[in-house]
């Protein structure tokens, strides 16, 4: 019962999304809307959020007419076919759609990535991460610097040991490259996050988020005060991302790269959730005590949590700072993690479809807003923008706290 | 040793704004055990709500003490009504919601009260209208070698005069006898017949009374306050609640001291430019090593 309404919600959302969306790009952006939306709908039945169109199937033929009872097989049939369709889906979208909508689309993506490793932390593990942006930076800065001539690093590890400039001759000659980079910054990000955990995850609650927010300050003063590595706040270079002879230059390129690491990440997450240690998280979300009677070590269980969540942040820098060409502590503010943290809860916590429907609305939504306001104000709209956006946070978690996908008892 | 009881004297009037602040944090997670997010907003506004009282006010014609007299007044007021209007909106509603929706209620409103000031008073920052500032503000007096400023002697005195004030109300008064009551059960102080809801806007009010203030007393100290004054500040005065023990009014005084005190030092005889950074240094390593705080107790714990 539930399921269904929050697919009649969500089916809704992604109506007036459409909606808000009409007057800023004409017919190619109500269509890619309507191709999301519907989309979303399906990814939310595969992923088990609302019934999936073959069960509302199944239940309305006569009971002796079916073939199987096994309703799992059945929805996991329907489940491949709605991956094929949301694939295909995304896999045409940028020769609907013209170049600002594209470039709104990849940043959708991305943000769709942040949300999904936040939904690890904070849906699954109820970690309230403040500071989840300062991975997201570690990664971009990861990548940038990698990517640059050893020299820099050199000099700058010099300083606090000089032993280690043996160690990094290989990294003088050249950068280790985007494909290396892109796992090694979610990995430099997760290990970041392993320092930090370590200390911060004996808080709880809103302790833990302040705490949180502390370290994002301090990330950003780092990279704001330690020019000879970072540059300090003018920023970085980073490199164009290339395979063999071709050069991810365009906004197209940049969405399908952002559409590979989407889907593997899905996929992995998928497989993270249903395995033992989702499992566990499940446990301690219910009852610690009971989790923890049964085995399971909580502490090592949120750490990965955290871990998990910053490396998907680190893997989000990357693939942010390679478009971008070039990254200043700036862009790694605050509020940021406060966007992505909505994009999660608006959606729904622990619905790997709802987080994606909180990220494409949150991410469209501003832009809607520009246009909206753009033809009604002659200046001033980018301010209204954020009051309106505040003014909706509010109302939303007034109206509909557990999110637009989530269920009531998952407001924990 | 000048040098270092001038540094001293600057650590203490910074400290005094961070109390005033980490007041309204403290007095607000006492009764909810909720950290007030927006509160540094609330700050915010009051700064402007006291730059636009003093242009209004020296355009009457009036000057010196009654003048600041006023602008205090009018941003405490302004502050509290603000802080009221946010209770109401913002967190009355989700008053039995999980703490992460409270969380993203009170970042709306910060989002919200950040652009909305400006909106109506521009990006740039607010200056503190030269003809509305008293000239004996800007006299010193010195002592054993370091000068101290007649406005950091007002500023701290006034500080100190509304901390007195605040714990006259709430260990001597019936409101602050309910305020206690709510703060230790609030379900057996509603059963003994406490009004909780008008309790909670009392509290809002006053903590938020105090930032207005603290507001003020900013804008005099460095002549013009910008939009973005509110989360950095607020943060930090969540850090001097924290250390001084959450939930406890004579913790956040301390705590605020400590803090102006600390970072002042860290300016001036360690690295400068991670001024801001120590604090959330402090910050985190107080949370580890000792969650209640100085003067808090156990059941201030780590929620």
């Amino acid at each position: 019962m539930t399921a269904r309404n929050a697919a009649i919600r969500a089916a809704g959302w992604g109506g007036a999304t459409g909606l808000l969306a009409l007057p800023m790009g004409g017919m190619a952006v109500a269509l890619w809307t309507a191709c999301s939306a519907a989309s979303w709908c399906v990814l939310a039945s595969v992923l088990g959020a609302v019934p999936s169109p073959k069960r509302m199937l199944a239940s309305a033929v006569p009971e002796h007419w079916r073939l199987t009872g096994s309703r799992i097989v059945g929805s996991r049939r329907a489940g491949t076919f709605a991956w094929f369709a949301a694939a295909i889906g995304a896999c045409v979208l940028p020769a609907l759609l013209g170049r600002a909508e594209t470039n709104l689309a990849a940043d959708v993506l991305l943000y769709i990535i942040l949300a999904l490793g936040l939904n690890v932390t904070v849906g699954e593990a109820g970690l309230f991460d403040l500071g989840y942006v300062a991975f997201y930076a570690v990664g971009a800065y990861a990548y940038a610097i990698l990517s640059r001539e050893g020299d820099a690093i050199v000099a700058w590890l010099g300083c606090a040991s000089p032993s280690a400039e043996g160690m990094l001759t290989a990294l003088r000659a050249q950068g280790i490259g985007f494909w290396a980079a892109l796992p090694v910054a979610g990995l430099v990000a997760a290990a970041v996050a392993a320092l930090v955990g370590l200390p911060v995850l004996r808080l709880r609650g809103d302790y833990l988020a302040i705490a949180m927010l502390g370290f994002q300050q301090i990330v950003q003063r780092f990279l704001e005060n330690e020019g000879a590595l970072t540059g300090g706040p003018s920023g970085i270079d980073a490199p164009r991302p290339a395979f063999g002879s071709f050069t991810f230059r365009t906004r197209s390129d940049h969405y399908y790269l952002r559409l590979a690491v989407v889907a593997i990440l899905i996929l992995l997450l998928r497989r993270i959730l249903s395995s033992r240690i989702g499992r566990a998280w499940r446990a301690i979300r219910d009852d610690e005590l009971a989790a923890r009677s049964m085995g399971i070590d909580v502490r090592r269980a949120r750490m990965l949590a955290f871990m998990i969540g910053a490396f998907c942040a680190g893997v989000a820098g990357v693939l942010f700072a390679a478009k971008q060409n070039r990254i200043t502590p700036s862009s790694f503010g605050w509020q940021e993690s406060i966007i992505v943290l909505s994009m999660v809860i608006l959606g729904g916590r622990r619905s790997l479809a709802g987080v994606i429907l909180g990220a494409a609305l949150l991410t469209v939504l501003p832009e809607a807003l520009r246009e909206v306001l753009r033809g009604a104000l002659r200046e001033g709209f980018e301010d209204y923008r954020m009051l309106i956006y505040g003014a909706l946070l509010v109302c939303m978690m007034a109206l509909r706290p557990q999110g637009l996908a989530g269920r009531r008892e998952a407001c924990g | 040793m000048a040098d270092f009881l001038q540094q001293t004297v600057n650590g203490l009037s910074l400290g005094c704004v961070y109390a005033l602040l980490a007041l309204g944090y403290t007095m607000v997670y006492g009764i909810l055990q909720l950290i007030n997010f927006a509160h540094g907003e609330v700050y915010m506004v009051g700064a402007y709500a006291g730059i636009l009282a003093a242009g209004w006010l020296v355009a009457t014609g009036s000057s010196g003490l009654l003048l600041l007299s006023c602008v205090f007044l009018f941003a405490m007021a302004y502050a509290a009504v603000v802080g009221l209007a946010v209770e109401r909106i913002a967190y009355r509603p989700l008053r039995d919601a999980p703490r992460l929706c409270l969380l993203i209620s009170a970042m709306g409103v910060s989002f919200f009260l950040q652009n909305a000031v400006m909106l109506t008073q521009g990006k740039g920052d607010k200056v503190f209208p030269q003809e509305a500032y008293p000239a004996f503000l800007d006299g010193v007096i010195p002592v054993a070698g370091a000068t101290i400023g007649v406005k950091q002697v007002l500023l701290v005195s006034s500080s100190l005069l509304l901390m007195a004030f605040l714990r006259v109300l709430v260990l001597h008064t019936r409101t602050g006898r309910a305020m206690r009551a709510v703060a230790q059960d609030r379900v057996a102080a509603a059963l003994v017949g406490v009004r909780i809801d008008r309790v909670v806007s009392m509290t809002f009010a006053i903590g938020s009374a105090l930032a207005g203030a603290a507001g003020v007393i900013v804008s005099l100290e460095y002549r013009q306050v910008g939009t973005t004054l509110g989360f950095t500040a607020g943060l930090k005065a969540f850090t001097a609640a924290v250390l001084g023990g959450i939930g406890s009014i004579p913790g956040a005084v301390l705590g605020g001291g400590l803090l102006g005190l600390t970072e002042t030092y860290t300016a001036r005889y360690g690295a400068s430019e991670y001024k801001d950074a120590v604090a959330f240094v402090l910050l985190i390593a107080v949370l580890l090593l000792r969650p209640t705080g100085i003067l808090g107790h156990s059941q201030a714990g780590r929620a």
